[in-house]
């Protein structure tokens, strides 16, 4: 693991604080807000009742009455400094998504086709090529911003937003990809639809991605999705067979 | 055993809806806590039916419900005055109310205040989602499907020991409308914003705009507040955070709110300051003091001594 500059702690409300990383959207610095936030999470003793990371920054909520900002601070970056040092990566689970491209649920195809000058084929070939990691969530509930996509994939979000994006859909926007975990209003360029639930209110464990996972998308002919749609609908899908 | 007590919904007025303490635990998956937007109300309310204070109660959001209550059972009503009454006959609130089976609850005009809450003596028998019984900001089929409530929603409630009729004098809440102030400590971008921004976010008045809801409120102001020109890379925001958007509007976050922002956060409300803030209304108008950590924890602290004094003798 590449040494992370120590992060910057500030005041954020009465009970909170920030971690601030170097300020850019990197994987390796997200990787580093990841590790950081899992170690938060295990160590009970704090006073932390919130731990929310994001690209660069970690939101820490705290217990007044148990802690104090300057404490929580100095043990924060105490954990940091053990942490950089030791090299004890807990890495999260990897997810292999099912996607359809086809054209019935890949609405911009054609318009990413365009912007980006690649075949339909090639943008299918350059989405699952690689392992994204979720960044973070947010936006939806378990609404997973993954990254960072090959250059050569990347386009702008489109002009007028969709009022309703079906939930599943796979879409891209920028650097990033993302799964729609709800029908929501949405300008992501969409470019196939995935028959698993990233977040699903009525399973035991509603939220399939966390922060700092990784995910590969595989291609999955119209017959396929069909399939494992229907075993999602009867409730006979096992979310452990997507874990890669 | 005595019958079930039923809540009949034969309207459900502007927006109520079932909430309580909230849902903790997973703001890192994108879901907001959510719950009773002015806390020390909610709480009250269960307290003065010797409920359990995490007990679901209705949030009542300024046009009241007309609610017909099917066998006896015993009522609180806390927060805002939006003149409640049980057969067209006013009844106090911060009071235990008896009510008889048949009862009709109207609400009328708004007097004091933006939300109300009430509470009904005995266990709510309703399904819970991830711990809570409060509302989502999503469409969520099945789960939620009778929260926010409609007209002909049911609550069934299995009624508990009778309560003895308690009151309390509420202390906060005339001083929530002659005092318009909101008390802030300086937010994580706060040191971006130029000196003359600061001057314009501290010196001005605010207007609560009609576009407020549980997620956020939208704050209407005679000048814009100049946003700095660098970007910022979307991070976390909890309820109370001041955002600037880039068109120099300020927003406060409130207790649906997203969990992620990409707005600078110029400041941040005090959590002693949050019910208040959520007991104000669209045309409501306020100024800000920013204060220091310490002061606000302070503040927090004296708040929560307050209350709990009372709330301590809960049976």
């Amino acid at each position: 693991m590449n040494e992370t500059r120590k992060p910057d702690i500030l005041p954020f409300g009465d009970h909170a604080l920030l971690i601030n990383f170097s300020q850019e959207i990197d994987p390796e610095i997200n990787r580093s807000v990841h590790i950081l936030a899992r170690e938060l999470k295990e160590q009970r003793k704090l006073g932390i009742t919130s731990i929310v990371p994001a690209y660069c920054s970690i939101t820490v909520e705290y217990d007044i009455n148990l802690t104090s900002f300057t404490e929580l601070s100095r043990e924060i970056l105490g954990l940091f400094d053990k942490n950089n040092s030791q090299n004890s990566v807990k890495e999260g689970l990897r997810w292999k998504i099912p996607v359809c491209y086809d054209s019935r649920f890949g609405l911009d195809l054609k318009a990413v086709a365009k912007y980006t000058g690649l075949n339909e084929k090639e943008i299918i070939a350059l989405h699952t090529s690689m392992d994204f990691q979720v960044f973070m969530l947010g936006f939806l509930p378990g609404f997973a911003y993954l990254g960072k996509l090959p250059a050569k994939l990347q386009c702008p979000r489109k002009e007028n937003p969709r009022l309703k994006v079906a939930k599943g859909s796979v879409g891209i926007a920028g650097f990033q990809t993302g799964i729609y975990t709800l029908d929501a209003p949405g300008g992501w360029q969409i470019l196939g639809k995935t028959p698993v639930l990233p977040f699903d209110p009525e399973r035991k464990n509603p939220f399939l991605f966390s922060p700092g996972d990784n995910v590969r998308f595989h291609p999955v002919p119209v017959s396929v999705f069909k399939k494992i749609e229907m075993s999602v609908h009867i409730g006979n899908f096992k979310t452990t067979s997507l874990h890669g | 055993m005595a019958d079930n007590i039923i809540l009949h919904i034969k309207s459900p007025g502007l927006y109520t809806s079932i909430q309580d303490l909230g849902r903790n635990g997973y703001q890192a998956m994108g879901l907001p806590s959510g719950g009773a937007m002015d806390r020390t109300s909610a709480k009250v309310a269960n307290w003065l039916l010797g409920n359990s204070l995490d007990t679901p109660i209705l949030e009542i959001t300024l046009l009241g419900p007309v609610i017909s209550f099917e066998n006896k059972c015993q009522i609180a009503i806390a927060g805002a005055d939006l003149s409640p009454s049980v057969d067209n006959v006013r009844i106090p609130l911060y009071k235990t109310v008896n009510i008889q089976s048949g009862s009709m609850l109207r609400f009328g005009r708004a007097v004091l205040g933006c939300r109300a809450y009430l509470a009904v003596r005995g266990k709510w028998k309703l399904g819970r989602w991830l711990g809570s019984h409060s509302t989502v900001p999503f469409e969520i089929i099945g789960t939620m499907a009778e929260n926010p409530l409609r007209r002909g929603s049911k609550i069934k409630i299995q009624p508990g020991a009778e309560a003895t009729v308690k009151s309390w004098q509420p202390t906060g809440l005339t001083e929530m409308v002659t005092v318009k102030k909101i008390r802030v400590t300086k937010g994580p971008e706060f040191n971006s914003f130029r000196k003359k921004a600061i001057e314009i976010f501290h010196d001005q008045e605010y207007t609560v705009s009609q576009d407020s809801n549980r997620m956020g409120y939208r704050l209407l102001s005679q000048n814009k507040v100049p946003v700095p020109v660098n970007e910022i890379i979307s991070s976390g925001i909890l309820p109370g955070t001041v955002q600037v958007t880039r068109s120099g509007q300020p927003i406060i976050m409130m207790a649906d709110a997203q969990t992620i922002g990409g707005y600078h956060r110029i400041a941040h409300v005090i959590s002693a300051d949050m019910d208040k803030l959520a007991q104000m209304k669209p045309g409501d108008s306020f100024r800000f003091e920013i204060m220091g950590i310490e002061e606000a924890q302070k503040a927090t602290r004296e708040k929560h001594k307050l209350v709990n004094k009372v709330l301590e003798n809960h049976i």
